[in-house]
């Protein structure tokens, strides 16, 4: 479903990387070596706090972990074909490190791993599955570092959540690497959550948060997703230093949405290239401060959102900057706004006319969708002349920057195309011989 | 006599000089296509849309150059619309002038004592001026290609030749509809009043049209409409069409993914171009067809 | 121009003519890449939480829970609603709000938690409250005075009982649930 775009070498390189690991393991017969070992046995024997280590062999699953155990992986492998999860971890304070599950049964319900007790660590684990990846039932007190799971190339409703976390509390998700699953990270339920450091791309949601409260979500990278990071009844939440980029594919994609989140800090993020940067609805009483928000093609939408901070954004070569209805009640000041007209006569560095969203072209595609066709269109701003703006519904920025908030500098460096010299020589030449040729030959 | 006289004249004793028989028309078209190149770059307004396309051409990349230009961005999105306020006005004026100035200087009734179809006359008009146009385009992004190469690198080869095909896009459509105007209209001044108000009704004034005519209409209707109202505009096709390929189709939202999904396809360049072909020949044949009448009606 | 204008008009009346055939309300099926839920954003599955209603003028809305459809319904009234569609927990064959039989309990998993399924008929959800053990067997009027409470409110309850109020037996049979009754992680 995604649509392809020419991308970046290191996009390229990414799908490829991704392409490998998904199809090696897999697509390689199990048959080149020797018959697994079951697994279930050698826990069995195994007394509880022992520590397990996987010999660089295939092991077979599915097995329960119904005791405190340190299962260490050697490069060793847990393959399992049945309609188990692979690993069920039953007893808590377990521990597993450095091996691969592949979860073969086709199942979006059934994970790789199922954990229903307390106080376990799962690290650098690659998973490679077709059902989902790790569930978390009422499992307080996890740590989730540095696992790789990668989901089959079939898109769509067959694919299950990545780390897919139920009423769980006090849960640690670090420097995990997603791919190809239906959310990232999806939690309902429970509070106090440190997501830091991962990466989910080419999936539905990347990080997906349902009524929960007391989140850490930063540095935090989220690409070619068709939700960066779908924020919905969460309270106290803090959305910083994440990447939201290129979710742009879907009709509904966005960089960031916040549907009823209430007081929740959103900073220093960098939005780019996606379909609608941040998306924001029925929200209050959130700061959204020094994001910088470019190269979307709606910057910023907001409906039924009051009471919010807006400050020291920087909206840059969005088609539209922003988009807003119901949403007049914000505090929107000194952000800086490529398109804004403004004009500073105090000297104080920010402008005395404040920019103001129009929110007709949302309105009349709220209530017909179909209009949406005339998005952008050259015609439009004449269209927006005859309806004057509604101050009771937009958004406005009473004091917009003159010039753009200091911000990390963007890593991307212009590449040199080849193909646009010679073809502007050429378009040149035949200009030149045209003029001469046909001026030339008067009578 | 004007020059323009002179060389309708020098025109008809090209053709009357050539032996054997005209299949199709190929040679008067051939003629008429010739001598419209030359006036075209003879023409001083030809030279000052020239300049006009190429400084704006060079503010279009002034703007880049605050933001790279690739994919379907801020950037992209101004310059589709810069490029759609001017180009299909200069095609307009420059294609109706053509056939209007030489009815008002008689050439065209000294050329019209001679056997020329009138389907001919049309065609060769527009092989003519399509040419100098095209020159023009070509000019504009020759230096900004150029300039770009050079300097900032942003132009990326996928945007650069798609800009440089939907500039091409518009004026072959525009001319189509611009000649129509001419054959319409008696002298200069009326095919520039017929001129503008055309550019504004297709540019700036469609969604106001479109939006007051489809709050009148069932919801069901509503798509359909829209849709066909696309396919009777061609700056509006050609821009939805740049959009796409842009990859901003999403953009258009759940109403279209389907079509969107459909355009951005091979097949979508073929359906795009194979209605930008029916409108060129229906405007074309509609031109000659009117020509035609009047003339055997004086 | 004579032409295109014969064509426009023909155009037209074919799209007239087409549009004013359909009189009957019907439901439209769910498309997983692009349907979203009209109140709360997310991706509505091809499943058996999805539900909609048609406008007199027949657009369509589609919600990924009943609840969602309740909550559109509070804030922009039932004046305008042509028809509403849920559908059969089993089959998941459309049906008329009005005809089918719901189950409700606070544990059932739904899109957005909160928790009513709907069934064709009396028999299948005699079946579901069975095989699941819990639910509470209500009618079509009744849910019009139904608390619909999402897991928002319930965290808030929860919140009211102290920090650590989840993780009781209260959510125990949640999962067998979401598996669709493929019980057995034991």
């Amino acid at each position: 479903m995604h649509i392809l775009r020419s991308g970046t070498v290191f996009r390229a390189f990414f799908v490829f990387m991704i392409t490998i690991t998904v199809l090696f393991p897999i697509g390689v017969p199990a048959a080149a070596e020797e018959q697994p070992v079951p697994l279930q046995p050698l826990i069995d024997a195994a007394a509880p706090g022992d520590t397990l280590i996987l010999e660089q062999r295939s092991y077979s699953g599915p097995a329960v972990i119904d005791k405190p155990l340190k299962i260490l992986g050697n490069d060793g492998k847990i393959v399992n074909r049945s309609a188990q999860p692979a690993l069920s971890l039953t007893a808590g304070q377990t521990q597993l490190d450095g091996f691969t599950v592949l979860q073969l049964h086709r199942d979006p319900l059934v994970p790789a791993i199922h954990i229903t007790s307390p106080g376990s660590s799962l690290s650098s684990l690659s998973i490679k599955t077709y059902g989902a990846g790790i569930y978390l039932r009422e499992a307080d007190d996890i740590t989730l570092d540095s696992n790789t799971i990668v989901g089959s190339q079939k898109s769509g409703s067959t694919r299950g959540n990545a780390l897919d976390l139920l009423d769980s509390s006090n849960i640690t998700i670090t420097g995990n690497s997603i791919a190809r699953l239906q959310d990232g990270v999806y939690v309902e339920g429970g509070n106090s959550f440190t997501v830091q450091d991962n990466d989910v791309s080419w999936s539905r949601y990347g990080f997906h948060f349902m009524f929960t409260k007391n989140l850490d979500l930063s540095r935090n990278r989220s690409m070619s997703n068709v939700t960066g990071a779908m924020i919905m009844s969460v309270r106290e939440a803090e959305i910083t230093d994440n990447r939201f980029e290129e979710q742009n594919s879907s009709v509904n994609a966005q960089g960031l949405l916040l549907y009823d989140v209430s007081a929740s800090y959103v900073a220093r993020n960098s939005i780019q290239g996606n379909r609608v940067g941040i998306f924001v609805q029925q929200s209050s009483d959130n700061q959204l401060l020094s994001n910088e928000i470019s190269s979307n093609f709606i910057g910023i939408q907001m409906l039924n959102a009051e009471g919010n901070m807006l400050r020291q954004n920087l909206f840059s070569a969005n088609v539209v900057p922003a988009q807003a209805i119901d949403s007049s009640d914000n505090a929107a000041d000194q952000n800086y706004w490529d398109s804004a007209q403004v004009l500073d006569l105090d000297g104080s560095g920010l402008s005395d006319l404040p920019y103001i969203v129009n929110p007709f072209f949302l309105q009349i595609t709220r209530s017909t969708p179909q209009l949406q066709l005339l998005f952008h269109s050259p015609g439009l701003p004449l269209l927006e002349q005859l309806f004057p703006v509604d101050q009771e519904r937009g958004l406005s920025d009473a004091s917009p920057l003159l010039k753009p908030p200091e911000l990390p500098a963007d890593a991307n460096s212009p590449e040199a195309h080849k193909g646009v010299l010679p073809a502007s020589l050429i378009l040149l030449g035949i200009t030149l011989i045209s003029i001469f040729n046909f001026r030339g030959k008067a009578q | 006599m004007t020059r323009q006289k002179a060389m309708s004249m020098a025109a008809i004793r090209d053709m009357n000089n050539t032996s054997g028989e005209d299949f199709l028309s190929l040679r008067a078209i051939q003629t008429i296509a010739g001598r419209e190149i030359k006036l075209g770059f003879r023409n001083p307004w030809s030279y000052s849309f020239m300049g006009l396309f190429i400084l704006f051409s060079l503010a279009l990349l002034l703007i880049q150059q605050q933001q790279g230009l690739q994919d379907y961005s801020g950037t992209t999105s101004a310059m589709i619309n810069l490029i759609l306020y001017l180009l299909p006005l200069m095609t307009l004026l420059l294609g109706s002038f053509s056939i209007a100035a030489e009815k008002e200087e008689g050439g065209w009734q000294l050329l019209s004592t001679y056997p020329i179809r009138a389907a001919g006359y049309v065609l060769g008009k527009y092989i003519g001026t399509l040419y100098v146009l095209l020159i023009i385009v070509a000019a504009g992004f020759g230096i900004s290609g150029l300039i770009s190469a050079f300097t900032s690198q942003s132009y990326t080869w996928k945007t650069y030749s798609l800009f440089i095909v939907f500039s091409c896009c518009l004026v072959l459509f525009f001319l189509a509809l611009s000649l129509l105007i001419g054959v319409l209209c008696r002298n200069r001044w009326q095919a520039l009043t017929v001129s503008v108000s055309v550019w504004f009704f297709l540019v700036l004034g469609w969604p106001t049209l479109l939006i007051a005519l489809l709050g009148v209409l069932a919801y069901p209707l509503i798509k359909p409409m829209l849709m066909i109202m696309v396919f009777l505009n061609p700056a509006e096709l050609s821009r939805l069409f740049l959009v796409i390929k842009l990859g901003g189709g999403s953009v258009l939202g759940p109403e279209y993914y389907r079509w969107v999904n459909w355009m951005h396809q091979p097949e979508g360049t073929l359906t795009f171009l194979a209605a930008g072909l029916l409108w060129i020949v229906l405007l074309l044949t509609a031109a000659s067809w009117i020509l035609q009448r009047r003339r055997t009606h004086a | 121009m004579k032409t295109m204008l014969k064509l426009m008009l023909i155009s037209i009346v074919v799209v007239l003519t087409a549009g004013c055939g359909k009189e009957e309300y019907a439901a439209v099926p769910i498309d997983e890449n692009v349907d979203k839920c009209v109140v709360c954003n997310m991706q509505i599955k091809d499943d058996q939480y999805a539900v909609q209603l048609q406008l007199k003028d027949y657009k369509t809305l589609k919600f990924d829970d009943l609840g969602d459809m309740y909550v559109w319904t509070k804030e922009h009234g039932e004046d305008n609603i042509g028809a509403k569609f849920v559908r059969d927990y089993y089959t998941k064959e459309w049906l008329h709000l009005k005809d089918a039989v719901y189950v409700y309990d606070e544990n059932i998993r739904t899109p957005m938690a909160f928790g009513v399924l709907s069934f064709k008929d009396q028999a299948s959800a005699d079946k579901f409250v069975q095989e699941h053990g819990m639910g509470t067997l209500m009618t079509s009027a009744e849910l019009e005075n139904h608390e619909w409470k999402s897991g928002m409110d319930m965290m808030d309850d929860m919140h009211g009982d102290g920090e650590h109020g989840h993780g009781s037996e209260a959510h125990d049979t949640s999962e067998s649930d979401e598996h669709g009754g493929n019980s057995g992680h034991e």
